[in-house]
């Protein structure tokens, strides 16, 4: 055989194709799984264990809502078993990727599909049938993840979606879960209280915005650990955020988020809607400014500067390319910064 | 000072800086034909700010690294855009302008592909806002525009020579390249601190549509750029007012201004110029009319909202079927067309949907719903679980006891079974108490086992005592008591009246 040009050229191409490839595929019988988010793939490490490779489509430093398309993305997924996505319309590039992906197995409806976000109460739900002001997100707000409990169901989402798909596994799977649901309930509620009344009651409760009252009804109060108990210090305080992405992490924390910078979610505010926001902030004394690090300082600045109050800037994903190791760690940084802002020091940990 | 004045006071300076020097450059832009060069200039430039961010450099830590490469691209931009003005135009300039830009926007997005957040600050580079415009940002700004507008004014002649009639520039010993070199160089530096306050779609007015409107009416350079300061300075005050009055964005709502300003103006120089001026009056008046009824006509067409509730109950999402359960609770005919969908609700609703019509249940006492509900209480969701049982005991039918005492034996969170024991004790059913007795005697929570043991006692007298302490003490007494008790006693438990019950034979 001869060495044309062409052939060269088609070995060549070859070469620079098989790397890639040999970058994404798992040769080693463990499960393939992509997740849109990197929180997701955080989640997915810790149910899937050794039995699973993860790989996210998006860095934390990225707007999950606007990612992108690239052509690795799609070869990522083609490859894929499982793909995780949070869905409520937060990632609507995912769709395009699964579609270019041409990948069987992760169409909709597969059990290669996982939709993290699926039986999740949302807040914030559209109040109007009419699609007038054209909701963003007709399901309610999507950033779910950013409240503990949430974390526990989006894990069981997943878990599920692993027992379908490499069901010899599936008792190893159950018991990743249970495990990572219980270091969640015991981070949030303290180690004294999950033994003494469940994970379980505790997370009812709490979903219930019962958890204070019950507590009280059982002197219990005294029992109560975690980012819970740091939280206490923020208890009833206002907050400004950028983008309308806290509500689930202030709910659960205690908080409230008198308004946004942002006065429809990814439309720039007006005069008006500034200067409300700098007397808001300068009327109820808030302290803190809490936005992604993903977003425009401008407006930040701006009020820090005008109104007197802190920048605080926090990743809301998982990932190196943020510094944040775990779930654990992300909810650590963001309810430590927020303390230290809101108290002055930082919490012993 | 009024609300508005200390709102917009900046805002509102930032538009007069920009409309003092880019009014006076878009004549030079407009003569020479090179309408888009300002945002091919700005695109080059916020390539060069990726190329720095690449390079390592932080757009947050080291402004000034970023914007040294800006300007160096900018540089690089004026010395293409003077390189490709050719004297007999067989590609016109415009063309490679336009070249230029899609090439630069291209490289910009290819640069910041692989850039942590890159998208988010292409758009930061080219959106800027007005509206956060500070005291300190304006002086800087005004610095720049100043050094840019005293270089243009000593060398005025020089500059208009080039741009409005070359060969008679060249022709009285000019050197063309030098002087359209300096005017893109300066052009960009303008450009470039007028974009990161303004964004890119401002700055294009600014620099357009004065020039535009004062070549409708003049010829002389003095009278345009009087008429072209006037404009800017009328439609930034009209701008920031509409802005802030009807509560708006303010960059876009100034580019709207200055589309309504061009219209009138070019509809009064029509009338103007026209020999016939009643005909022409007749004829913008008939133009105008018949826009805005296009415009009127077109609310015609506005997509009427008329819905049927069950129709929306049945196929809408979640956040729709919500809206339809809220109309339902509160309509009791409405209600009476729902009943035959509630099982169907209740066994396949999203869980939010579920627990609501659940709600609507309890509150409209539809005891028809009892089978359908009963198969909810062993749900995989413990809220179901949980408000199901509450429903269950709200409706309060004897029937429901063994559906109770069922789920009861299916069910593993220890809470839960206490709720159910004393929902059957209520129904004066005795199967409640061994289900108590056995959170008691287990091995759950303590408080689940405390709580068991007072939902016990309140229905039934035991001759022993168990406690059950809090941690760290842990410690539990009268539990192996209550085992003794309950082998020789468990057959004879007999109900008596008010859910009570009593040891007996």
């Amino acid at each position: 055989m001869k060495l044309t040009p062409s052939l060269l050229a088609l070995a060549l191409l070859s070469a620079l194709f098989s790397d890639t490839v040999q970058a994404t595929s798992a040769a080693d019988g463990k499960l393939n799984v992509v997740t849109t988010l990197s929180v997701l793939a955080d989640l997915a490490r810790e149910v899937g264990g050794d039995f699973v490779t993860v790989q996210s489509l998006s860095d934390p430093s990225e707007d999950p809502h606007f990612v992108q398309p690239r052509p690795t993305l799609m070869q990522r997924a083609r490859e894929a078993d499982v793909f995780i996505e949070l869905g409520l319309q937060l990632e609507l590039w995912a769709g395009k990727v699964i579609d270019g992906s041409g990948n069987p197995k992760i169409q909709s409806g597969q059990p290669g599909r996982v939709v993290a976000s699926l039986g999740i109460p949302t807040l914030e739900l559209p109040q109007q049938l009419s699609r007038e002001w054209g909701d963003v997100h007709p399901y309610g707000n999507p950033h779910i993840w950013l409240d503990p409990l949430n974390a526990k169901d989006m894990a069981a989402n997943i878990a599920a979606g692993f027992e379908k798909v490499d069901a010899a596994h599936a008792a190893e799977y159950e018991k990743r879960l249970k495990d990572f649901q219980n270091r969640i309930d015991v981070a949030l509620f303290g180690e004294a209280l999950v033994k003494e009344v469940g994970g379980r009651m505790l997370t009812r409760k709490a979903r219930d915005g019962k958890l204070d009252d019950y507590l009280e009804t059982h002197k219990l109060s005294d029992k109560l650990g975690g980012w819970l108990l740091e939280a206490r210090p923020l208890a009833g305080r206002p907050v400004v955020t950028y983008h309308k992405s806290w509500i689930y992490f202030v709910t659960r924390f205690g908080l409230n988020v008198p308004v946004e910078i942002e006065e429809k979610p990814g439309i720039p505010p007006s005069a008006r809607h500034r200067d409300a926001v700098v007397e808001m902030i300068k009327a109820k004394g808030i302290k803190t400014i809490l936005e992604e690090v993903f977003y425009d300082r401008g407006a930040a600045d701006y009020l820090a500067k005008a109104a007197g109050a802190h920048e605080v800037i926090v990743p809301i994903d998982v990932g190196p390319s943020v510094g944040v190791t775990s779930y654990f760690a992300l909810i650590d940084l963001i309810l430590g910064k927020l303390i230290e802002s809101e108290t002055g020091k930082a919490p012993t940990r | 000072m009024s609300p508005f004045l200390l709102s917009m006071a900046w805002p509102f300076v930032a538009c007069l800086l920009l409309a003092g020097l880019l009014v006076y450059l878009g004549i030079h832009v407009i003569s020479r034909k090179v309408i888009f060069v300002d945002l091919a200039l700005a695109q080059i430039a916020a390539l060069g700010s990726v190329w720095g961010v690449l390079l390592g450099w932080d757009l947050q830590d080291d402004p000034w690294a970023v914007k040294a490469f800006s300007l160096a691209f900018t540089f690089l931009g004026a010395a293409v855009f003077t390189l490709t003005r050719m004297r007999d135009e067989r590609v016109p300039h415009e063309a490679l302008i336009g070249i230029s830009y899609a090439v630069a926007l291209g490289s910009t997005i290819l640069a910041s592909a692989h850039l942590a957040h890159g998208a988010e600050e292409v758009s930061e580079l080219l959106a800027g806002s007005i509206l956060w415009v500070r005291g300190d940002t304006i002086v800087v700004t005004g610095l720049v525009f100043g050094v840019v507008g005293a270089f243009h004014w000593i060398f005025r002649k020089q500059f208009f020579a080039i741009s409005l009639n070359p060969e008679q520039a060249e022709r009285s010993g000019l050197s063309l390249r030098l002087w359209d070199f300096l005017f893109y160089v300066s052009l960009g530096f303008a450009v470039t601190s007028a974009v990161s306050i303004a964004g890119v779609l401002l700055v294009f007015s600014y620099l357009v549509i004065p020039a535009v409107v004062a070549m409708l009416f003049a010829e002389r350079i003095s009278t345009r750029l009087v008429i072209g300061w006037i404009t800017g300075t009328v439609v930034s005050a009209v701008g920031c007012s509409v802005s802030y009055f009807r509560d708006l964005p303010s960059g876009p709502t100034i580019v709207a201004c200055f589309g309504v300003f061009l219209v009138v103006a070019g509809l009064v120089r029509f009338v103007t110029a026209s020999p016939d001026k009643g005909r022409a009056f007749v004829k913008a008046l008939g133009g105008v009319l018949g826009f805005a009824l296009l415009v009127g006509g077109s609310f015609a067409l506005k997509k009427r909202d008329h819905h049927d509730t069950l129709h929306v109950l049945q196929t809408g999402n979640k956040a729709e079927k919500m809206l339809a359960l809220a109309e339902i609770e509160s309509d009791a005919d409405l209600w009476e067309r729902t009943k035959p969908l509630v099982a169907g609700i209740l066994t396949n609703g999203e869980n939010e949907v579920r627990l609501r019509m659940l709600g609507i249940v309890e509150a409209r006492n539809y005891k028809a719903a009892l089978p359908s509900i009963e198969g909810l209480l062993l749900d995989k969701d413990d809220a179901i679980a949980e408000r199901s049982l509450r429903v269950v005991r709200a409706l309060g039918d004897p029937r429901s006891a063994d559906v109770i005492a069922n789920a009861a034996s299916g069910e593993d969170d220890d809470y839960l079974r206490v709720e159910m024991a004393e929902a059957l004790l209520e129904l004066g059913d005795a199967r409640g108490v061994p289900l108590l007795v056995g959170v008691i005697v287990g091995d759950g929570a303590n408080q689940a086992r405390r709580e068991a043991w007072e939902h016990l006692t309140a229905h039934l007298d035991v001759p022993v005592k168990v406690q059950i302490e809090l941690a760290p003490d842990d410690k539990a007494s009268g539990v192996p008591e209550l085992k003794v008790w309950w082998q020789s006693h468990r057959s004879s438990i007999q109900p008596e009246s008010g859910g009570k019950f009593h040891v007996g034979s």
